[in-house]
């Protein structure tokens, strides 16, 4: 009786920090584009200081859920709390507390990479050293450059950089690594997981499942506008395995990648 | 609960200043901003200055009959570039008056009036329909010339002459003080046109805004910004053609200093209506990059040829002339003209303001009903 009560006791008590530790709580959300529901009705939690990874083919929702989250796009309906704040009523609050790298976006094109951090500095308000954050990307030797003149990798840590300006708590990256070669990828891991450990919660969509494997703490797997599974990626392959799964390829103890990198080497080539 | 939500923001001014600047940096960065809004005009004022560096050379006819001792005459007599040809035959003026070989002929005549003591004067103008460029030229110059003559008329003294030689001496008329205002309203509706329409319709595609909204940045912030890049674009236009004109080409400023502020006036209302013209140019194309430019172009072309920046208005058929008195261009063009040339006043060019804020008002109220942010 008595482990009975102490067990509810700390269960309630997990309850109070847990909401303490949540840094964003989506509830039921729901967006249509006029017919066609591209977000059907999610909900999900992101824990302070994890890595949070969105997985899913493409036009599963991921981007449609983060650019809601983001303040960007009205939602039909649900509910949106990040860093404490509800989209309805202080977007412009949520927008200064977070990051926010898009899918695809660009950046003036006149521009080199110190005006643009100056740019953005202003936009949040806040006083950075552009020179220091490119330090942070390794791109301070491309300082006087503009975006265009960039590789795929190099804009993209760009793109990260940008994001950086205003100290957020929680940075959302869409897609970020689509399109980078091996070395540039594995670049790319080290600086979230950096980003991470600077104590900042990242949510990142990707639809590569190493990339997840490896930099999330946690995956919520999407498809056609709703979650069907979340959890660690390490409890969800135990589960599938447990449940009798085998694969017909046998694990060879390394795979393509890592031949390919053990030849060309982990350097940067931009 | 409005109010909670903009102090969220962080400091507006701060924003405004750096997307300005931006603005500014990536106009000024842009080589085909730079050639149409800057180089092209100053070219084409160093083209017509040189050209004509001295003064105008016209001929004008003068039929037998003139009155010689007519303050019209005295003065026409005193411009330097100005030929009086004296002694043809009616036939002969209007040979030349058919080949354009002399672009306008006079009968000045005078009318003694017994009862009051006045003498008045008529002056008869011919134009030729063949040079109707010099007609035109030399049209402002008399209508300049018997304009000033009336405003300082004593009515009780007879002779007028006397009081008009000085006015007249100072002022040579010269082709600049009749290109660069043309050149200058040119160079702000390029800016403007295609300054807004590109940079608003690049931003979306790119997705530019869209990142720039993810930040704490009010909507009118962004408006705003781009809005005051262009008047600073227009601000230094304008004064690099004016400083070109006048210590070049020695452009006319009737009143110095004085003048220039308000020049510098009417650009600042002259780029408001722009403005709204390459707003309007990016929702029409649909924020489709391809079609911005032929759009401008549709735009900007007819208001470049049309406004008698180029071509004298008057050499158009008749029905097309009012349509191109009422274009913005043409309208900016005149309201800088009546100001440096004629020496009037802001307030006098209200007839060119007036058609300026009816531009504006009917283009924006397109633009805000239809412009979209994504």
């Amino acid at each position: 009786m008595g482990r009975f009560v102490s067990r509810i006791f700390s269960c309630i008590i997990f309850k109070v920090i847990s909401a303490d530790l949540m840094i964003l709580t989506v509830k039921n959300l729901v967006k249509n584009y006029g017919n066609f529901t591209a977000v059907n009705g999610i909900s999900f939690e992101v824990n302070d200081g994890e890595i949070f990874g969105f997985l899913g083919p493409n036009g599963a929702g991921k981007t449609t859920t983060l650019e809601v989250i983001e303040t960007l796009l009205p939602k039909t309906s649900g509910e949106v709390v990040v860093c404490g704040h509800n989209i309805d009523k202080n977007a412009a609050k949520i927008k200064s507390l977070i990051g926010v790298q898009l899918q695809s976006s660009s950046f003036p094109a006149s521009l080199n990479l110190i005006e643009i951090l100056d740019l953005f500095s202003a936009l949040y308000g806040t006083r950075i050293k552009p020179i220091e954050l490119l330090e942070k990307v390794q791109l301070a030797d491309k300082k006087n450059s503009k975006v265009k003149q960039l590789s795929g990798g190099q804009r993209q840590r760009f793109s990260l950089a940008t994001t950086l300006v205003n100290s957020p708590k929680l940075i959302f990256l869409d897609e970020p690594s689509t399109g980078l070669d091996p070395q540039a990828r594995h670049n790319l891991w080290a600086l979230i997981k950096d980003i991470q450990k600077n104590g900042t919660t990242v949510v990142i969509t990707t639809h590569f499942m190493d990339e997840a494997e490896r930099l999330c703490d946690r995956v919520a797997i999407m498809d056609q506008g709703k979650i069907l599974k979340i959890d660690s990626p390490d409890t969800l392959i135990d589960e599938l395995v447990k449940g009798g799964f085998t694969k017909s390829i046998i694990n060879k103890g390394a795979n393509l990648e890592d031949v390919f990198l053990n030849f060309t080497g982990k350097h940067l080539r931009d | 609960m409005e109010k909670k939500n903009s102090s969220a923001y962080p400091n507006q001014f701060r924003a405004l200043i750096a997307l300005t600047k931006a603005s500014i940096i990536q106009s000024l960065r842009n080589p085909s901003m730079l050639f149409f809004s800057f180089f092209f005009p100053v070219m084409i004022i160093c083209i017509f200055g040189i050209l004509d560096f001295n003064s105008l050379h016209v001929s004008i006819d003068v039929h037998s009959g003139t009155d010689n001792s007519s303050p019209v005459y005295t003065a026409l007599k005193k411009i330097s570039g100005v030929t009086l040809n004296e002694g043809k035959s009616d036939s002969i003026i209007n040979d030349d008056l058919t080949k354009g070989t002399v672009a306008v002929a006079v009968k000045i005549t005078s009318n003694n009036d017994a009862v009051n003591g006045l003498t008045t004067y008529a002056v008869n103008l011919e134009k030729s329909a063949a040079a109707p460029s010099d007609a035109s030229i030399i049209e402002t110059v008399i209508s300049s010339i018997t304009s000033q003559i009336n405003e300082q008329a004593n009515p009780n003294s007879i002779i007028l002459v006397s009081l008009n030689e000085s006015v007249v001496e100072g002022h040579k008329y010269k082709q600049i003080d009749f290109i660069l205002p043309g050149q200058l309203a040119f160079a702000l509706l390029t800016n403007a046109l295609f300054g807004i329409s590109f940079s608003f319709v690049v931003m979306k595609k790119d997705k530019i805004l869209k990142r720039i909204f993810a930040a704490p940045v009010k909507k009118s912030t962004v408006i705003f910004a781009e809005g005051l890049s262009k008047l600073i674009i227009a601000i230094i236009q304008t004064m690099i053609i004016i400083a070109v004109g006048y210590y070049v080409f020695g452009f006319y400023l009737a009143h110095g200093f004085q003048t220039i502020l308000e020049m510098m006036i009417l650009s600042f209302i002259g780029i408001f209506v722009f403005i709204s013209l390459g707003f309007l140019i990016a929702v029409i194309s649909k924020d489709n990059e391809d079609s911005v430019s032929p759009i401008a172009n549709l735009i900007m072309m007819p208001q470049m040829f049309l406004s008698g920046a180029y071509f004298d208005i008057t050499a158009f058929p008749s029905w097309l002339q009012p349509i191109a008195r009422l274009l913005p261009m043409t309208l900016l063009d005149d309201a800088y003209k009546v100001v440096a040339f004629q020496g009037g006043s802001i307030l006098s060019t209200w007839p060119q303001l007036l058609g300026l804020f009816v531009w504006a008002i009917l283009i924006y109220a397109v633009v805000l009903k239809m412009f979209t942010w994504d």
